[in-house]
């Protein structure tokens, strides 16, 4: 085979392969929007689940507000972690081996199945140190979760900045604190917020992690962090796990669709922004 | 009299020796130009000189001496403060100038209103930058042109009012016109600050140098 007939060859399969993907996403997307969007009223979005059984009349409401208050919890509890986390491995580490240490063990987390951490927020958080089934275990256990995905951008992010700015900042004798503090985390601001952005629409996404943790039926809008929630994506499970209604878990699952879709602009957005300084 | 004295210096990045046996000295109020090939550690010498080379995992051998006292016995942020340093690429930081200015001083402690604004006047003033920019203290610094960004690296470098200046390539960057205002602005800073700068290029050397140190692989071979 000649190296332009191979060429032509791999130009097609790529093409393909775009193609299909597109065509599965649209697919996926047009069906959810064309079965759901009959269902969506003020009442469904701002209601709370009504009928017989429950679930089958009414609106999600609860689930909307739990799925955000997880979101943010989660979100909250890992970029903590994770800017700190990247700040020592960039900054502060000087060992190459903790450096690798640091990054298999990050690479590590980001492979355990979701299950496995909502069993291991079942264990730790609900009945070791007794938070039990709430909103603060199941946003801790999404937390974990998304940890690596915040970590490993925000690390990319630091290690993006220009070097020769470091150099100037060094050569006027600050401290690395100071930089850190007043250079590279303003400097890195909006990256760092896609970067959560994104990793906390794949919490919001996730229901493996809250059903032992936090998630509880039909629970009503939390009124504190040991409170028990609803989440969108369980809400989804139980209406056609249950079969409680089609026509209720089309409107669920697009409603959480163009949430999620609606968080990634916004870090899209952010990301373009943040690219400017550099 | 000279500000900096180096004896036998010797500098390694690992096994590799980038500079040997090195001795010169900088003398007070005078511009020192270093040439030499890309590649030959002129750079490396500027970041001994100001301590950075540890930090880029370098380490260095041999004395040097500055104010007569070994450099090493000085706390790191007191050698950056007393020995300012600019690159060859101008790096504002992407803070308004105003805020680039202050950067520093506020590190070190000065909180005072206008204590800050008479150094940011001061410093511009210096870099030759102050007419151009005085009504937009407020503007992204990294809206000015290429060599403006130059002279603010310079005016920021200055506002830890530093002793010696060292200047790696500043012009390598920069026009004819902004490479001549930059070598102006050098010319009258050598009654308040000892200049060194590292530069391939001969002619400017011989335009603003009292005394240039050529430097081929790692070795010192001309000194006048």
């Amino acid at each position: 085979m000649s190296e332009k007939t191979r060429d032509y060859i791999f130009k097609i399969w790529i093409g393909i392969s775009t193609l299909v993907v597109f065509a599965v996403v649209l697919y996926i997307l047009g069906y959810i929007f064309k079965n759901g969007f009959k269902s969506i009223s003020m009442e469904f979005i701002f209601g709370y689940p009504k009928g017989i059984p429950i679930g089958s009349e009414g609106g999600i409401f609860p689930a909307i507000v739990g799925s955000l208050l997880l979101m943010a919890i989660a979100c909250l509890f890992a970029s903590i972690l994770a800017i700190s986390t990247a700040v020592y491995t960039v900054f502060y580490c000087k060992s190459k081996r903790i450096e690798g240490f640091i990054h298999l063990i990050v690479q590590c987390m980001a492979g355990i199945p979701s299950i496995v951490l909502g069993l291991f927020g079942y264990t730790l958080l609900v009945l070791y140190l007794g938070l039990g089934r709430s909103l603060l275990s199941a946003g801790i256990t999404l937390g974990i979760m998304i940890f690596p995905y915040i970590e490993v951008r925000v690390e990319k992010t630091f290690g993006e900045v220009d070097k020769f700015v470091i150099d100037s900042s060094e050569a006027l004798g600050v401290s690395t604190g100071y930089m850190i503090f007043k250079l590279i985390l303003p400097l890195c601001k909006t990256d760092i917020i896609s970067a959560v952005l994104l990793a906390g629409g794949f919490a919001m996404g996730a229901s493996a992690p809250i059903i032992l943790t936090g998630a509880v039926i039909f629970a009503p809008i939390p009124k504190s962090l040991s409170s028990p929630v609803m989440a969108l994506p369980f809400h989804l499970y139980i209406l056609t796990g249950e079969g409680i209604s089609l026509e209720k878990a089309y409107g669920t699952a697009l409603v959480l669709i163009i949430i999620l879709l609606l968080i990634n602009i916004i870090a899209l957005v952010l990301n373009i922004k943040g690219k400017e300084y550099r | 009299m000279d500000i900096i004295k180096i004896k036998d210096l010797s500098v390694s990045y690992g096994d590799k020796k980038v500079l040997k046996n090195l001795s010169m000295n900088i003398e007070k109020n005078k511009i020192t130009a270093i040439i030499g090939p890309s590649g030959c550690g002129k750079s490396t010498l500027l970041s001994t000189l100001n301590l950075t080379i540890e930090e880029n995992g370098g380490s260095f051998e041999g004395e040097i001496l500055f104010k007569d006292k070994d450099i090493r016995s000085y706390k790191k942020d007191d050698i950056r403060r007393m020995i300012g340093m600019v690159f060859q690429k101008p790096t504002p930081f992407p803070f308004s100038i105003y805020k680039n200015l202050t950067y520093a001083p506020i590190y070190y402690g000065i909180k005072d209103k206008k204590e800050l604004n008479s150094i940011v006047e001061n410093t511009l003033q210096k870099a030759g930058l102050f007419e151009e920019v005085k009504n937009d203290l407020n503007m992204k610094a990294t809206k000015l042109s290429g060599g403006q960004q130059q002279r603010l690296c310079i005016a920021r470098a200055l506002t830890v009012g530093p002793e010696v200046l060292l200047l790696d390539e500043p012009c390598s960057a920069l026009d004819a016109k902004n490479t001549e205002k930059i070598e102006e602005m050098l010319l009258k800073f050598s009654k308040d600050y000892t200049i060194v700068i590292v530069t391939h290029n001969l002619d400017q050397a011989k335009r603003i140098a009292d005394n240039t140190i050529s430097i081929l692989d790692g070795e010192l071979v001309e000194y006048k």
